[in-house]
């Protein structure tokens, strides 16, 4: 949680209060209507119980990868290559092209975002039009991978990757992912492991949660609002390992990125003026790397919810991302270098 | 707040407060958010994992 004594009556602080509510309210029709649709391919996977305790034949040490622009630029993949073996690798969906592209096969890759279109291309998306291109910018703008920038040639590249490698990749798919990802995954034979999301109490009787383990009865596991706190939330909780590093979990952006480059710039500009889409960003300095970042409402609050589950548990995690705005509440700084050297 | 409204007229005239430029995004903001603002799943458990719904 952030300290009371930074916490400033802004008009962000406010924002990121708001956020649960807003997003729950825009979300849960969605995730309930990609549940009742994902039923059907159930049969496709397990249920996610299935890797409970699993360790994949290595330690109790692993590492999330998650796509914040860090990973690219502070390349640790070297480092990566020499442990992969040894240390059990879980991939956020978004950074699944990245690990695959340097010939890494992740142990585990996370994916649960219900957005109709954008996912599926995380995995190459074969349906992939010039029209479908022209209605959404995302991966034109985002900051994450940028070779997805040239749009139809990456995605026919990464479409030919994860083909050749889809067998053997184990994906934990949140039953709210789309029926583009879960078609795409079917038909590509990899090997899905179903579960549930947290979106409420479900010991309420109207609980959404409860409304979607009906339907399915896949066990129920605590997001964190996005992929890499998910990733994180496996190593702890579902495969149950003593230590945890973190790679490309930046929740932030380098100061040079421009802001049309960030993730949620698209629905801010729609929101306001052009002289006020900074109210909803921050600057934050990082005194382990000595440098600045800035963050946006949707990160912060990211931050604050993933430093809770961090704060929740017994296990160990160390950010080795060398960038970004993970670094208090007793997360240790380090290199993946370090980390490796020392724990494995 | 929003005014109460009856069916009579009030004698004084009541003006609505103005919003700050603040107050006045914050509203738009909440406004929008039903058309999706980011962000996935959106509820943070103590608990973690529930394995089956009858977990205690």
């Amino acid at each position: 949680m952030i300290k009371k004594s930074q916490k400033k009556n802004t008009f962000l602080d406010k924002i990121i209060k708001k956020l649960e509510g807003t997003t729950y309210k825009s979300i849960v029709p969605t995730v309930l209507k990609n549940v009742k649709k994902n039923r059907k391919y159930l049969k496709y996977g397990k249920s996610i119980e299935n890797l409970k305790g699993y360790k994949f034949n290595k330690g109790k040490v692993a590492v999330v990868v998650a796509s914040g622009p860090s990973l690219r630029r502070y390349n640790q993949i070297k480092i990566l290559k020499k442990y992969k073996n040894r240390l059990i690798i879980i991939s956020a969906d978004g950074a699944l092209y990245y690990l695959l592209d340097n010939g890494i096969i992740p142990d585990l890759v996370i994916t649960l975002d219900p957005h109709p279109t954008r996912i599926v291309r995380w995995f190459g998306d074969p349906k992939l039009t010039k029209s479908k291109i022209k209605k959404d910018d995302y991966f034109l703008r985002q900051d994450l991978e940028t070779d997805f920038r040239k749009e139809i040639s990456s995605n026919k590249k990464n479409t030919t990757l994860f083909n050749k490698f889809s067998k053997k990749i184990n994906i934990a798919v949140c039953t709210s992912s789309s029926l583009a990802v879960v078609k795409r995954l079917v038909n590509s034979k990899s090997k899905i492991y179903w579960w549930n999301p947290f979106l409420d109490e479900p010991k309420n009787k109207n609980s959404a949660t409860r409304k979607i383990y009906k339907i399915n009865k896949m066990p129920i596991i605590n997001s964190g609002g996005n992929v890499g706190a998910a990733a994180w939330m496996f190593a702890d909780s579902v495969l149950k390992v003593d230590k945890i590093a973190l790679l490309g979990m930046d929740f932030s952006y380098y100061m040079d990125t421009p802001i049309k480059n960030t993730q949620y710039y698209d629905r801010i500009s729609k929101l306001t003026k052009k002289k006020n889409i900074k109210s909803f960003f921050k600057k934050i300095y990082n005194p382990k790397e000595k440098k600045f970042f800035y963050s946006d409402y949707v990160y912060l609050w990211y931050k604050e919810i993933f430093l809770e589950m961090v704060s929740n548990t017994n296990t160990k995690t160390f950010n080795c991302s060398k960038a970004g705005i993970i670094f208090d509440n007793g997360i240790v700084w380090t290199s993946l270098k370090k980390f490796c050297k020392i724990n494995l | 707040m929003d005014l109460l409204k009856g069916n009579y007229k009030l004698k004084k005239n009541i003006k609505k407060k103005k919003l700050s430029q603040s107050e006045e995004l914050e509203k738009k903001f909440e406004k929008e958010a039903s058309k999706r603002l980011g962000g996935s799943m959106v509820y943070v458990a103590k608990k973690k994992v529930n394995w089956t719904l009858n977990n205690k």
